[in-house]
């Protein structure tokens, strides 16, 4: 894991900090501190996809923007292919240049669905990040794919359908390097980005960032870190890296594979307003979700983590 | 790739095909529709085949094409599309946004009528649908005009005063799917008449800038304003390139309209594409008849030609305007973008009879042609 | 072309893209340096990057550009930062 001292280096004393501070994002975005240390990681070698999204919104407007990389605003659905255009260029002048994507949830698992699908199953040569804040923030709060079951948009006061993991259906897509992180674990994060880039150069890579918001999930910034503990302690928010479709699963989330050792869902919702009004079905559906979700992991798991 | 220069048999999408493999393309990204699915299938395994230096992407859909297409520019290279109808429907929202935002790049979309009734047969609903995006729009009346305006559009959109992307089109299965004799030129020749791209605007890391980001309002009407100004700018750039091509190559396509047929005729043929081509042939028989007629053909119909058009049209008593497309509440846009250029221009003399023909890919013959310009006048 | 056009829509990066985003704070965080032991950790989990380091390494914050929330504060293990309901100190 790459340690504080070098990543104080990297970003202040290289430069290589992702964004500028005074940006429009929110009072304790979790998508800006994302892109604060993922696009560290990337050295500015990256050159960015934004669909419509909260990103396309903190860059600022008018008078310059507030991240660090170039960037090519595009409409929702369309990041994975002008990703690939970019790419494809860049393949044959400077293949020194990255391509990333960098879109919300609303952008990837809803909208871009079938952009996402055709360029993961080309393998382009793209890091797509996900950052995943569980609904259509920029826009309001409108429930998305990713939405879990009873959190409150302004579309659903609760549902009761689990999340759309776009982390699974990559790994369904065969994509050589899959992984999950958290805005709150800022040095996985920037590992997992760093281990994209440097390790599986030349393929389709995909990390899904769960990223807290504020304004959108009704929670006070302040509480955020605990709550992003929470989130991998109950076992909700899984860590790890699936490589040539093996799950290895990241060194805080070891424990919680035995759901024993998970902490009560509680200690995860206490602190967010969308889940204010849970009832006792969307509280069991939340929980078969998250069974689901480690179904999948127990299938995949690389025989050495077993 | 032909070291010499050949005439060949060649259908419209051959045609097409040879031109873009021609053209020096870096990523190409086509999506399969008919009638223009064999552009997608010729260029694909020219690339395979390495008969050029290109990256051929297969791209799921044409929204994604476009998509394609713009990052390609965006990253300083050359690009190429190709679609018909319901496919030019889908990628549309990418169209205006390469429109808008100002990425030169060269569309062939073969003309074919939109859905439902489901029709793959041809005429003009499509490419009249993206007269607003913000790109230039080329309509061929036959096969060697395809080639040869391929060629064209990339050196019109590239040029800084212009700097806006064109399509150049051609009527699905008449000549998409129809041979006839085309002349190809030599890479050589080609190379000399078309100089390699050069991007006003690169996303690179070494130059950081965010393409795209919100636009207040007073930025908003500095970008259309300058779109506007390059649309004029446009039609002197389109007849220099027209003259230009003419002279290297001996092919006059006229620039922005074309006029065949009897000097000083009463009556005028004005329309577009195949349509234009067969009314030659109508044009010829009713002046034998004793209505003195010639043809006025829009060959661009974006940037609308307005002031030439006029001028010509000025010299007919009568103008019988053809529109193989309707915008539903109204009437055929050649016809509404005519009629209030003539009125905004002062050519109120001339009499215009509007009809819309061939939709759906309704037939429509020389004969076709007389008898409705008949009736028409007649009225 | 002689005249200044805008083709393209395009902008440059710049710090305060958003203005003086003090402006927004209604809580400012203040950092007891007898208490900071340099962990770090609040430099890490600033979503807007406040904090630079002074010659010892101490953390510094941006009162230009701080947002005010807290975030350093839950995070800091020392508890060594404190807030107050104000929007400047």
């Amino acid at each position: 894991m790459v340690k504080l001292a070098e990543l104080v280096e990297i970003e202040e004393k290289q430069g290589y900090v992702g964004i500028k501070k005074g940006n429009l994002a929110c009072s304790g975005c979790g998508l800006n501190l994302a892109l604060r240390h993922a696009l560290a990681a990337l050295e500015n070698h990256a050159v960015l996809v934004v669909p419509a999204c909260c990103t396309s919104v903190i860059q600022g407007f008018g008078v310059g923007y507030g991240i660090n990389a170039p960037v090519f605003n595009c409409a929702f659905a369309a990041a994975p292919a002008v990703a690939t255009g970019i790419a494809n260029m860049y393949k044959r002048t400077d293949p020194d240049v990255q391509v990333v994507v960098w879109a919300g949830d609303g952008g990837t698992a809803d909208i871009g669905m079938a952009s996402l699908s055709g360029a993961a199953e080309r393998d382009e040569d793209i890091i797509y990040v996900m950052y995943n804040n569980e609904a259509y923030q920029n826009t309001g709060v409108q429930k998305s794919g990713a939405t879990p079951p009873g959190a409150k948009t302004t579309t659903s006061s609760g549902e009761y359908r689990p999340r759309k993991s776009v982390a699974r259906i990559m790994m369904a897509h065969g994509v050589k390097y899959v992984a999950t992180a958290s805005s709150f674990y800022p040095q996985d994060l920037y590992d997992k980005m760093r281990r994209a880039w440097k390790d599986h150069k030349g393929h389709f890579r995909f990390i899904e960032i769960w990223s807290p918001c504020p304004p959108g999930w009704n929670v006070d910034p302040i509480d955020i870190p605990e709550m992003s503990k929470m989130a991998v302690q109950t076992g909700y928010w899984p860590l790890f890296e699936a490589i040539d479709g093996k799950i290895y699963l990241s060194k805080q989330s070891k424990r919680f594979r035995d759901p024993a050792n998970r902490k009560p869902i509680e200690e995860f919702l206490k602190p967010q307003g969308r889940f204010k009004s849970i009832d006792e079905s969307h509280k069991q559906a939340l929980m078969k979700d998250i069974e689901r979700y480690w179904d999948w992991i127990e299938r995949f798991l690389a025989e050495e983590e077993k | 790739m032909a070291e010499t220069k050949s005439v060949e048999l060649l259908t419209g999408n051959e045609a097409v095909s040879e031109a873009v493999l021609r053209a020096r393309p870096d990523v190409i990204a086509v999506y399969p529709i008919t009638p223009s699915t064999h552009i997608a299938e010729m260029l694909a395994q020219a690339v395979e085949a390495g008969k050029i230096d290109a990256e051929f992407v297969k791209v799921e859909s044409e929204h994604s094409a476009m998509a394609t297409c713009m990052g390609v520019v965006a990253a300083g290279g050359r690009t190429f599309t190709a679609t018909a109808a319901q496919g030019l429907m889908y990628m549309a929202e990418n169209v205006f946004w390469a429109g808008y935002g100002r990425l030169p790049m060269v569309a062939a979309v073969v003309n074919r009528a939109l859905a439902p009734g489901w029709s793959i047969w041809v005429d003009h609903q499509d490419t009249m649908a993206m007269r607003d995006s913000g790109w230039g729009q080329i309509y061929a009346k036959n096969n060697q005009e395809a080639f040869d305006s391929v060629l064209q559009a990339y050196k019109i959109a590239e040029n800084h005063d212009v700097y806006f992307p064109f399509m150049v089109t051609l009527d699905g299965f008449v000549l998409s799917h129809t041979a006839s004799e085309v002349e190809l030129l030599t890479q050589e020749e080609v190379d000399e008449f078309l100089p390699p791209f050069e991007p006003m605007f690169k996303l690179h890391p070494s130059n950081p800038m965010s393409y795209g980001a919100i636009s207040l309002p007073d930025e908003y009407i500095a970008l259309r304003e300058d779109l506007m100004k390059s649309m004029e700018r446009a039609k002197k750039v389109i007849q220099d390139v027209n003259d230009e091509f003419a002279k290297k190559f001996g092919r006059d396509w006229g620039g922005l309209i074309e006029v065949t047929g009897e000097e000083d005729a009463e009556v005028g043929i004005v329309t577009m594409s195949t349509i234009a081509e067969e009314s030659e042939v109508a044009a010829e028989m009713l002046t034998k008849e004793g209505i003195p007629t010639s043809v006025t053909r829009v060959r661009v119909f974006r940037p609308f030609p307005k002031e030439v058009l006029v001028e010509q049209l000025k010299k007919y008593d009568k103008i019988v305007i053809i529109d193989r497309s309707m915008s539903f509440g109204h009437a055929g846009p050649l016809y509404l973008e005519t009629s209030s250029a003539m009125r905004e221009l002062g050519a109120i003399d001339t009499k215009i009879y509007p009809t819309v023909m061939g939709l759906g890919g309704q037939d429509v013959s020389y004969k076709d042609i007389i008898q409705r310009v008949k009736s028409l006048i007649k009225s | 072309m002689s005249e200044e056009r805008k083709v393209h829509p395009l902008l440059k990066p710049v710090h305060g893209a958003a203005g003086r985003t003090a402006d927004w704070r209604t809580q400012t965080p203040k950092i007891d340096y007898e208490k900071c032991t340099k962990c770090e950790l609040c430099w890490l989990n600033c979503p807007d990057d406040i904090f630079s380091h002074d010659e010892e390494g101490y953390p510094v914050i941006d009162y230009e550009y701080c947002k005010g929330c807290l975030i350093c504060v839950a995070v800091c293990p020392r508890d060594a930062i404190h807030f107050v309901n104000e929007s400047e100190i």
